[in-house]
């Protein structure tokens, strides 16, 4: 069954690099670029939705303990309590650093694709609710929405804002705190049921430790597939509303 | 450990400050406790260029006079007989305490005498010395030791620090076991995570009091060491990472890494360096974002 999850998993991922605005992503103009990125924003700050209703929905306490641990990381603090700047200030810092100003992020509306992709996430969710694998589809949908795809979306874009931001400390580059550390720490990293005990764990791994235990039959099976599927589509269909833009591209 | 071995290690002990010429003396003692002085003297003069009878006598003396023989009678027969003891008590320890570097064994992390081996070391002119390590989980002894570090990196001694890395799973485990097993005190409050990152919070502290900070070296590792080590030049303290404890709550084993006997002193200094190449270097720089550093670490 794990074998299927992971053959199921990676031509996903594999179809999701094949998004034609990803493969075409050089020829857009960078403040179309910034328009992309402006809306992908609005998902990341529904991120903190998605995962407060996870937290409350799911009744397993080492999976909530984990999800709460993966969120209580959007909102880091020193040893002293003092907040620290959040995750979504981190974002906003790199897009200022790539060029938006403060009015284009703060003023632009979502689009009515943005709105309905974010509402749509929240509403499948809701639906899982009282399903029988409920917790499986949760957890594979939170896995899939918020973890692997946004590494996925970011390894993609980075190619074009690793023209603008750096992943180290350099003299010509300031350097990413957003887009580059959730590529890395996001990514699905390994196949379900290959986390090593060394090393580190990335997101997707935390979850995918208990997905794993979760599937334990077929209806947990395909509660699990479908909800990465419309994960998938639910993305998919994001990225879908700006290929227009390709045509209006200078090459 | 046969006869031969075990007087050279008599000979190398500290306790008995024995001279060359004594110690050529001692060798020459069998293990049957029959020689005469007589038969002494010739094995000796066999072995070593020939001297005088008197020469010998006064040799044995003072040998007599170390190893405080005081009896009334002949000397040369109580000397055996302490040997003889010596030999059955070495026999039954295999090897002396002393000679493998263990100086003493205290019930917890003795804070004030790792201070002042510290400032030993920053006080030595001798360069071989100038190394402070710690290995450590997170050390909760840090921020007694800030000004320590600060000054030892003003007289140019490097410091090495590990601790675990804080989103290890070996972490986690250790964590774990402690919560469980560990008296409520500790348990209740214990968060590995938090705890090391308060240490390289202390660390980015003294960074950024210092200017010649690339002299403290930090390393995180994601493996489960079994011993504690704090050392200071040729000072060492080693415990146990227990499971109803933290390392500084339990005894505290001190040694010298200088002993004739090298075998726990070589093991320790060997295993902490093969330690220090897997783990990965980091550096809580004040002028950047290490958190973000540190989540990710091992995984790229």
């Amino acid at each position: 069954m794990i074998k299927t999850i992971n053959q199921f998993e990676r031509s996903l991922i594999a179809q999701f690099k094949l998004h034609p605005l990803f493969v075409q992503l050089d020829a857009i103009t960078w403040p179309h670029l910034l328009e992309i990125l402006i809306q992908r924003r609005f998902l990341s700050l529904s991120v903190v939705n998605i995962y407060e209703f996870a937290i409350d929905a799911v009744a397993d306490q080492q999976i909530k303990q984990t999800i709460r641990g993966i969120l209580n990381e959007e909102f880091p603090r020193n040893t002293k309590g003092v907040p620290l700047p959040s995750h979504r200030e981190l974002l906003f810092q790199d897009l200022l650093n790539l060029g938006a100003t403060s009015e284009m992020i703060l003023a632009t509306p979502e689009t009515l694709i943005t709105q309905k992709v974010r509402n749509e996430s929240y509403s499948l969710m809701v639906k899982y609710l009282g399903t029988e694998s409920f917790q499986t589809a949760l957890l594979a949908f939170l896995r899939f929405w918020a973890e692997v795809l946004v590494s996925v979306e970011y390894s993609c874009l980075w190619l074009r804002i690793s023209e603008r931001l750096s992943n180290e400390q350099s003299s010509h580059k300031i350097r990413s705190e957003f887009y580059y550390f959730h590529m890395i720490h996001d990514s699905r990293n390994s196949d379900v049921g290959q986390e090593s005990l060394l090393g580190g764990l990335t997101h997707a791994q935390e979850l995918a430790i208990h997905l794993h235990k979760l599937i334990a039959s077929e209806a947990a099976l395909h509660s699990c597939l479908e909800a990465e599927q419309k994960a998938f589509e639910l993305k998919y269909r994001f990225y879908d509303q700006f290929t227009h833009l390709l045509d209006q591209s200078t090459y | 450990m046969d006869w031969k071995n075990f007087l050279e290690a008599l000979c190398k002990s500290k306790d008995y400050q024995l001279t060359a010429h004594e110690v050529e003396v001692l060798m020459c003692l069998d293990e049957t406790q029959r020689q005469t002085k007589k038969d002494l003297l010739e094995t000796y003069n066999r072995s070593y260029p020939a001297i005088e009878d008197e020469a010998f006598t006064q040799r044995l003396k003072n040998i007599y006079k170390k190893f405080e023989i005081t009896g009334r009678g002949y000397k040369l027969p109580q000397l055996q007989k302490l040997l003889a003891e010596k030999y059955l008590q070495y026999q039954n320890k295999d090897i002396f305490f002393s000679e493998v570097g263990l100086s003493y064994i205290y019930t917890s992390f003795p804070k004030d005498r790792f201070g002042q081996e510290i400032d030993n070391v920053i006080r030595t002119n001798n360069p071989a010395m100038k190394q402070v390590d710690i290995l450590q989980t997170f050390a909760p002894n840090l921020n007694d030791y800030t000004e320590h570090f600060i000054q030892c990196i003003q007289h140019n001694i490097q410091v090495r620090i590990l601790l675990a890395w804080p989103y290890s799973e070996a972490a986690k485990l250790r964590e774990c076991v402690l919560k469980r097993y560990a008296d409520r005190s500790l348990s209740d409050e214990i968060n590995i995570c938090d705890f090391v990152i308060a240490n390289l919070e202390t660390l980015e502290k003294i960074i950024g009091a210092s200017s010649n900070s690339h002299l403290i070296d930090v390393r995180l590792y994601d493996t489960l060491p079994s011993l504690a080590i704090y050392r200071a030049g040729d000072y060492l303290l080693a415990a146990p990472f227990l499971h109803g404890s933290l390392a500084i709550h339990t005894f505290q084993l001190e040694l010298r890494l200088n002993a004739s006997n090298q075998f726990i002193a070589q093991t320790l200094r060997k295993d902490f360096e093969l330690m220090w190449q897997v783990a990965r270097s980091f550096y809580p720089d004040p002028g950047r974002n290490w958190r973000n550093d540190l989540k990710i670490l091992f995984t790229n």
